[in-house]
């Protein structure tokens, strides 16, 4: 078992605690009576509060403190979350969030700023001024050389779990005690209660110790006993009590009876039983239906990136087993070499399952984002999600973020025109930004819709003729016009707001689906909006691809890129320099792998080419062989290699050699910049 | 279990002595620290790499990770040989801008672990032609002779 | 050697409750709950409960008061953290049958200490 250090854990937890507390006070903004929500906001400031202090981040318990504070205001129902309530306290969230993971940066001036906004809004009168609780005085110590105490439980202690001779002994602990168990009260056998305490005891404490400290050991049953705590004087130290016929320890010894006296009875189970119903019933917890509990376990995502990568391992090793058992005529080999590969190929299906992570948790972050572009741009605007339960894997949420984020700020920014523009459209003055993930096959779509003015085609197209992307007159499909859109560089916005021109354009957008092996599409209806889907494979780890070979070398052509394999003719291998292959009346350009990967010697004759397509773009690679379907694993390539171009990973082959994953995107890419110089030189 | 080590890839604490592997390469001698050396093995067949840059020409598998290749006589600009019964991959882990990074380093022989002292650390560093003043951590003296002990990160990014 | 269930809706205190009382020998269970923790302590015989107050679905309160309701649960010593510093909640949780209580931010070894007063070897 590995310890996992528990200020590791406080930091994975803290920031799922941010994203609940935003949820809820985003939630607010719209249901602003709800109490649950409030409540959970609540609990959620009261752990990183409670947590942070136990793991050091003692600015982030002082601050938070301030925060539950002012806003325990609005638990108890005084103030209202107001919008600019929520809007501080989103910046108090993300300043607590910076203080967490990157405390260097916090400047605390920005946090008392943030506080002075928190109590300005919550409570006028009180602004700057921190409520902070008086410190406790210590009381002197005392002057004697001891204390006579009397203790007296209440018979019920030990049902607490309360052992009055845990309290004798913490007693000891200050100083030598003699003590006197008072036995008076205990009733005879038949009258007594097993659970009751009947003992009392006088105790003579011989230390120079405060009264305070004698008082803190009974800091827990101070409410369930009577105490009589009397200074004493040297010489009665001295001479202890003659009534002390019994011996120091007596209490000791009944400690035994006492345990065994806690045994429950049966009497008691009936008598108990009416609480224990209404007690256990649960209530209800605050939080939205959609986050009900599910067993689960907390597992490190490298730890699944380990799983992954030995998973990985056991298939290709399977690979290697199925080939040997297949070339050899052992029938019980083949059964079991069946056997393994039908594991194998659950066991991947299942750790793979494992990567798959509901998309939802992505989708809360864009709310924020929504909410303050729609603040900032002056748009009011309606935020709608769908289909939060989509399960994609779990580096491919992390890669799109980012575009996603591009894409809800275009919306916003471009798609949703200005209010006065929507009521002389007829439109309702709220704009509405939709974002939904269904599946479709093995494909995930995640869509980010708005209904705003929809794509200004005549605009695109006049900013492609002033790029000279296109001669001026030139007939194109709309949808063609759309594609310049992820053109790098290429920006329609007539003024550039601080919010787009981030130096994130749609091409950026566009090369990180198509690293994941996804695609975009673009829709719109003019006046009524646009939409944008991607549409995602549902993993990264393990793909379907086809094995080639070049020269020596063996290389993986994704699958799903595939169109189709054909002989490269001699009449195309004659057409040096034209690069051009006629396939059923079309040409599409191609590009020979031996030249592109600067193979020596000669090509072998019968060359294939293998046609793969992007969108609606075809190009051919020519290589020397064909040699099948492969399960590949996708290994990335190294941080050292990040400088390699034409291939986006590497596999290990069954002799456990490792072979390169073509890139396509930049393999078309780089066939059509070809082809164009081609072309223009020929013209 | 998953042997999480940290260490101190630029080596400015310091310590009297530090464990290192002795590596042959050409007609040079230099040390690795140990501490960055993961295992040693006997040369696999290597994946090329198209486009890559000269010293990182190809790919390997070593248990199940597709890791780069270096070839440090490319980098130094010295002969190279055909591997011999000597030639070993020494994989060593060194990091690249805060991440652990896992490559094989082509050596014509390797020697033994041994322990320098850091006592005899010299600053200058006008030893062998092939190695640029950025490449080497510092040159310490091993049998009475000159050691360096590179720094595989300067080198290999 | 002890059964001891943690109780909090915070994944880095259990943690922290674990690394402290494991090497002595405990052995700790967790729960995210109050409800979760009512479970276990019904299912396994535990020697302590220490339990958070503010938790989702059943707060420690209610799980103090439900444990107490249980005949089988009778001497069990719980223990829990708060961070309020007003004695009310103290009080509370004391009338509801609590048995001590450990203030946060709190050190392994106060934790450790207490444990020791409250399990019985």
């Amino acid at each position: 078992m590995t310890a996992v250090d528990p200020v590791e854990v406080f930091r994975q937890e803290a920031s799922e605690l941010f994203e609940a507390l935003e949820i809820a006070l985003l939630d607010l903004i719209d249901r602003p009576d709800d109490h649950d929500l409030v409540d959970s906001a609540f609990r959620a400031l009261h752990t990183i509060k409670g947590s942070g202090a136990m793991f050091g981040f003692v600015q982030v318990a002082a601050f938070t403190h301030e925060f539950e504070t002012a806003f325990d205001l609005v638990r108890k129902g005084e103030v209202k979350p107001t919008g600019d309530l929520i809007s501080v306290a989103l910046t108090a969230k993300d300043y607590i969030r910076g203080l967490i993971e990157a405390p260097e940066t916090m400047d605390s001036i920005i946090g008392d700023a943030i506080l002075d906004d928190l109590r300005r809004l919550v409570d006028p009168a009180r602004a700057a001024k921190p409520l902070a609780a008086a410190p406790a005085v210590e009381q002197p110590s005392a002057s004697g050389a001891g204390w006579q105490l009397h203790l007296e439980f209440e018979s019920h202690i030990l049902r607490n779990g309360s052992n009055p001779l845990d309290y004798l002994d913490d007693l000891r602990s200050l100083g030598s005690c003699f003590v006197v168990a008072v036995v008076d009260d205990v009733p005879t056998l038949d009258e007594l209660e097993p659970e009751y305490c009947y003992l009392k005891w006088d105790v003579t404490l011989s230390s120079a110790c405060s009264r305070a400290a004698v008082e803190d050991v009974f800091m827990f049953v101070r409410d369930e006993m009577q105490l009589r705590i009397d200074p004493i004087t040297a010489d009665r130290v001295e001479t202890p009590p003659k009534a002390a016929a019994v011996a120091p320890e007596p209490a000791r010894e009944a400690r035994p009876d006492l345990q065994l006296d806690l045994l429950p009875k049966s009497e008691t189970a009936t008598k108990e039983s009416g609480d224990t119903s209404t007690s256990e019933k649960k209530r209800d917890d605050g939080r939205r239906p959609d986050d009900r509990q599910i067993a689960t376990v907390r597992i490190p995502a490298q730890r699944l990136d380990e799983l992954m990568d030995r998973v990985g391992e056991l298939v290709i090793a399977q690979a290697r087993l199925s080939q040997l058992a297949a070339a050899g005529d052992d029938l019980s080999i083949k059964m079991i070499a069946e056997e393994i590969e039908r594991l194998a190929a659950s066991l991947r299906d299942t750790t793979m399952g494992a990567r798959m992570v509901p998309i939802g948790s992505l989708f809360s972050r864009f709310r924020r984002l929504v909410h303050d572009l729609s603040r900032d741009l002056g748009k009011p605007v309606e935020f709608v999600t769908s289909g939060e339960d989509t399960e994609l894997d779990k580096t491919m949420i992390e890669c799109l973020a980012d575009p996603l984020v591009h894409l809800i700020r275009n919306a916003i920014d471009h798609g949703i025109e200005d209010t006065a523009r929507r009521t002389a459209a007829g439109k309702t003055e709220q704009g509405r930004i939709e974002l939904t993930a269904t599946h479709s096959g093995a494909q995930v779509l995640v869509t980010v819709s708005d209904n705003g003015g929809g794509l200004d085609t005549a605009r695109i197209r006049a900013k492609a003729e002033d790029q000279g992307l296109i001669a001026p007159g030139a007939v194109m499909s709309d949808q063609d016009i759309h594609q310049f859109l992820f053109h790098p560089g290429f920006s329609t916005a007539q003024t550039v707001s601080a919010l787009s021109g981030r130096g994130v354009g749609m091409d950026v957008v566009k090369r990180t689906i198509e690293n994941m092996r996804g695609s975009i599409d673009l829709a719109t209806v003019p006046g009524q909006g646009a939409s944008v889907t991607l549409r995602l494979p549902l993993t990264l780890a393990i793909i379907e691809g086809l094995l080639i070979r070049v020269d020596e070398g063996h290389y993986i052509i994704p699958l799903s890129a595939v169109e189709e394999c054909v002989e490269l003719t001699a009449a195309d291998e004659r057409s040096r320099g034209r690069n051009f292959l006629n396939v059923r009346g079309d040409l599409v350009p191609f590009l020979r792998l031996r030249d592109l990967f600067g193979t020596p010697g000669s090509p072998e004759r019968h060359q294939k080419t293998i046609i793969i397509s992007t969108g609606d773009t075809r190009v051919g690679l020519v290589a020397d062989q064909i040699i099948g379907n492969h399960q590949t694993v996708i290994k990335s390539l190294s941080k050292l290699h990040s400088d390699v171009t034409m291939f986006s990973g590497a596999t290990i082959l069954g002799d456990g050699s490792a072979a390169l994953i073509l890139d396509i995107a930049q393999l078309v890419a780089l066939a059509q910049s070809q082809s164009e110089k081609q072309q223009n030189r020929a013209a | 279990m998953n042997p999480d080590i940290k260490h101190d890839s630029v080596g400015t604490h310091a310590a009297d002595s530090i464990q290192v592997l002795m590596v042959g390469l050409g007609d040079e001698t230099f040390a690795l620290d140990a501490g960055f050396v993961r295992e040693i093995i006997d040369p696999v067949p290597a994946t090329r790499v198209a486009g890559a840059r000269a010293f990182l020409p190809s790919v390997i598998n070593v248990r199940g990770n597709v890791i780069p290749l270096a070839d440090l006589r490319i980098r130094f600009g010295m002969q190279v040989e055909a591997d011999s019964a000597d030639t070993r991959i020494v994989v060593i882990e060194i990091d690249i801008g805060g991440d652990p990074v896992l490559v094989g380093v082509i050596a014509d022989k390797v020697y033994e672990v041994t322990e320098i002292s850091r006592a005899n650390v010299q600053q200058t560093p006008r030893v062998g032609m092939h190695w640029r003043p950025e490449f080497i951590r510092f040159i310490t003296k091993w049998r009475e002779e000159f050691v360096i002990i590179p720094n595989m990160e300067r080198i290999l990014s | 050697m002890a059964n001891i269930l943690t109780v909090d809706d915070s994944p880095s205190i259990r943690q922290m409750i674990k690394l402290a009382l494991a090497p002595a020998g405990h052995t700790v269970h967790e729960a995210g709950d109050g409800a979760q923790g009512l479970e276990k302590a019904k299912s396994t015989k535990m020697d302590l409960v220490i339990t958070d107050l503010n938790m989702p679905v059943m707060s420690g309160m209610d799980l103090i008061k439900a444990l107490r309701a249980l005949p089988t649960q009778v001497g069990l010593p719980i223990v829990f953290l708060t961070t309020e510093s007003d004695d009310g909640i103290k009080q509370q949780a004391k009338s509801a049958g609590a048995t001590a209580w450990i203030t946060k931010p709190f050190k392994s070894e106060q934790l450790i200490a207490v444990v020791n007063k409250l399990v019985r070897s």
